[in-house]
């Protein structure tokens, strides 16, 4: 699954660690979504949507091709 | 306090084990100069690592993040199914060579040990690289 958290982050202007403690997570979690590293849950998509004011499927990119 | 009891019992259980594992080095061949040196790594890797994990902690308790997430559950669980695998091939071994073996009970203690190891390397594994859940 792909995401737009970097971009969204920069478009306003917070840190890793402010999104992290925005969700309540660790900087390391926000790290490893970045990345493409890790799939949050339904739960902390939805925080990390809010935080951006966007639904989800405009933060978090579902590619099919992923489960081939 | 409060908020480092679990580091606080971990680095009692890791000196306990890294102890232990010393003094049967030391009960066994007292000379051998390997063995004790890597009875030193253990026990100074084990202080390294219960420094780094209460500094760690602390960090994180200053910046408001929580001790624990649910990538850091997830991956304990991974962990924690891989590991069960892997030892269980390490059981398997020692079940399989447990003639050839000096002693049968201290390869117990060896099993136990290295099923903690596995354990520890898998969950350093998972939380460093993360990808499990891709």
């Amino acid at each position: 699954m792909n995401n737009r958290m970097k971009e969204l982050r920069a478009r306003d202007k917070i840190t890793q660690a402010g999104l992290a403690k925005l969700v309540g997570v660790r900087r390391e979690t926000i790290v490893f979504l970045e990345k493409g590293k890790y799939n949050p849950s339904l739960n902390l998509a939805y925080s990390i949507a809010k935080v951006f004011n966007l639904p989800i499927e405009e933060v978090f990119i579902f590619d099919p091709t992923d489960n081939e | 306090m409060k908020d480092y009891y679990r580091e606080i019992i971990s680095g009692l259980l890791l000196t306990a084990l890294f102890s232990g594992l010393a003094i049967w080095f030391f009960r066994h061949e007292p000379d051998a100069i390997l063995k004790i040196t890597i009875a030193i790594i253990t026990i100074v890797l084990g202080i390294f690592v219960f420094i780094r994990n209460i500094i760690a902690k602390k960090r994180n308790l200053e910046a408001g993040a929580p001790p624990e997430d649910e990538f850091t559950k997830l991956a304990k669980v991974y962990a924690g199914s891989q590991a069960f695998i892997y030892s269980m091939y390490l059981w398997f071994l020692i079940f399989i060579f447990r003639s050839s073996l000096p002693d049968p009970e201290e390869m117990l203690g060896v099993g136990i040990m290295g099923s903690a190891l596995i354990y520890g390397i898998c969950l350093w594994y998972y939380k460093s690289r993360g990808g499990f859940n891709e």
